[in-house]
């Protein structure tokens, strides 16, 4: 069975180019980057030419790179670091409601201990609207934290309005870009962002490490507390080989960015006309025109996503879904139920989500499975039914 | 990760549709997950002689419905009673520790059509 891969923003395959680069820092350079011997210092150089490289992608300086563990631990690091560092002056803090669970559950820690928070509500295309956040601001507002493009929709917020006004009331900005890093033009000055989150296994690097950037001159607290590796910003032995695999990501991430905005567009908008074109009552969910080039999230009325997943699945064709199931209650989707869909919309939602890694053997296969499978899924589905004889009654009665 | 029987049940959609002729039919609903199910049995002599389903839900929910028109064939409506939550999932060599809800609904709906045609 051939399979397709098209769920690229849970995980992508690493680039082969990356684990070349890594393999050494296993068994051969395998020092510790703080031992100030050869072995040691052969680590040092390896970790500051990746830092150098994910400061490239992103126009800041190397300095201003931290490693982490993964965009989870960056996230919890600029949020409670920046509420840890600036209680004194405010104890509000401004997000989203569709953050990424990393940043929300974060959010929710704080308000636990005292913080307030506001979610900033998002329209049917799943974009902030500036005047919620002019009018969320208060004197004692000390982050903002806003994504920059989200998972499930690939919708791209207006970062550039948000830095700009965060930098006018003087309120520490951050932007969760794990998403968008390394596949659209991402920098950080031209955006005006304070912190931002990064991973590595979003764009074809390892897992288990990412990086946050932390503007100089930005105070904060640390997360983790240890030696003082990254300038005393997060304790703990750098995972080397980790970090040298993120910093080929990043540079070949890069070199790629043009193309991928190009090719992997290109793709995306086959897979999406051909499947709206083979399938009535498709619809997309989400923003169309501020878009991530690689994702398209689509609801096929009457058909259960999760159901739809496993019968792909079956037929080699790895998707995501916005709903899961889970004993006896729905969880549906917090960023589609955000948007202001339905339950029934929101659980048929599929995800799917292209990387420079795609093929176009692998669109072609999903346009010519995809369609009979959510035909036979209708053929299957009590509600399709009912939907169907609803909308055919009302046509009767609309022309008598 | 769904049983090698459950796969085959989402993969074949066996006994998958309405029956015409039908004379014993449910519909039931999970209010909680949004799951429906229809079933449709045709009794001959109190034996199921055919039975189809219609599930919109999860693939649990449609392993579930589907293994309940395999397992109701052939069998008399008092031994169809018999057929429990438990044994569904015996049938299906289990399910998900979190979609074992899903054979609550194939019960029910088998032991509402079962009870449709009742005087």
């Amino acid at each position: 069975m051939r399979r397709v891969y098209l769920d690229n923003n849970a995980t992508t395959r690493m680039d082969p180019r990356v684990l070349e680069a890594m393999s050494p820092h296993f068994l051969q350079d395998f020092g510790n980057a703080s031992s100030i011997h050869e072995f040691g210092q052969q680590a040092r150089e390896a970790v500051e030419t990746a830092r150098q490289a994910v400061a490239d992608l992103i126009g800041c300086l190397p300095k201003e790179i931290v490693f982490t563990s993964g965009g989870t631990e960056s996230d919890n690091t600029a949020i409670r670091g920046i509420a840890a560092g600036h209680s004194g002056k405010g104890r509000h803090l401004i997000t989203t409601t569709i953050e990424h669970p990393a940043v929300l559950r974060t959010m929710e820690r704080l308000e636990e201990e005292g913080f307030q928070v506001t979610y900033l509500p998002v329209d049917r295309q799943g974009l902030i609207r500036l005047d919620d956040l002019r009018a969320a601001v208060r004197e004692d507002t000390i982050l903002i934290s806003v994504m920059h493009a989200n998972n499930e929709t690939g919708a791209i917020q207006d970062l550039r309005a948000v830095g700009r006004l965060a930098r006018k009331k003087g309120i520490l900005f951050h932007s969760d870009a794990v998403q968008s890093a390394g596949k659209i033009p991402v920098d950080v000055n031209d955006l005006g962002v304070d912190l931002l989150t990064l991973s590595a296994h979003k764009i074809h690097g390892p897992k288990g490490v990412g990086a946050l950037y932390i503007r100089h001159g930005v105070e904060m607290k640390s997360l983790l507390l240890g030696g003082s590796h990254e300038r005393g910003r997060r304790g703990g032995t750098e995972n080397v080989p980790g970090i040298v695999g993120l910093g080929k990501a990043a540079a070949l991430a890069r070199k790629g960015l043009a193309d991928f905005d190009l090719r992997v567009r290109s793709l995306r908008d086959r897979l999406e006309t051909g499947l709206l074109e083979r399938i009535p009552q498709a619809r997309i969910n989400g923003s169309t025109l501020r878009r991530m080039p690689h994702t398209t999230n689509l609801s096929f009325r009457g058909v259960e996503g999760e159901a739809l997943l496993i019968s792909l699945d079956l037929q080699g064709i790895a998707v995501s879904t916005g709903a899961a199931c889970s004993s006896g209650s729905l969880e549906p989707s917090h960023v589609l139920k955000a948007m202001g869909f339905q339950n029934r919309r929101v659980e048929s939602a599929l995800r799917l989500s292209l990387s420079r890694m795609t093929i176009e053997e692998e669109i072609a296969t999903a346009l010519d499975v995809l369609p009979s499978t959510v035909q036979r899924m209708r053929e299957l589905s009590p509600l399709y039914r009912e939907s169907r004889n609803r909308v055919q009654r009302e046509g009767q009665r609309a022309h008598s | 990760m769904y049983s090698e029987k459950a796969r085959e049940l989402i993969r074949e959609l066996p006994n998958r549709g309405s029956l015409a002729g039908a004379t014993h039919t449910a519909r039931a609903e999970n209010p909680a997950c949004g799951d429906i199910t229809h079933l449709y049995l045709k009794l001959n002599q109190d034996v199921v002689v055919d039975s189809r389903f219609e599930t919109y839900g999860c693939p649990a929910a449609i392993a579930a419905s589907a293994a309940v028109t395999q397992m109701c064939r052939n069998l008399r409506s008092g031994e169809c009673r018999e057929i429990t939550a438990e044994s569904i999932l015996d049938y299906l060599g289990g399910l998900p520790s979190h979609k074992l809800h899903a054979v609550d609904l194939a019960v029910d709906v088998l032991r509402k059509a079962l009870r449709s045609n009742e005087p």
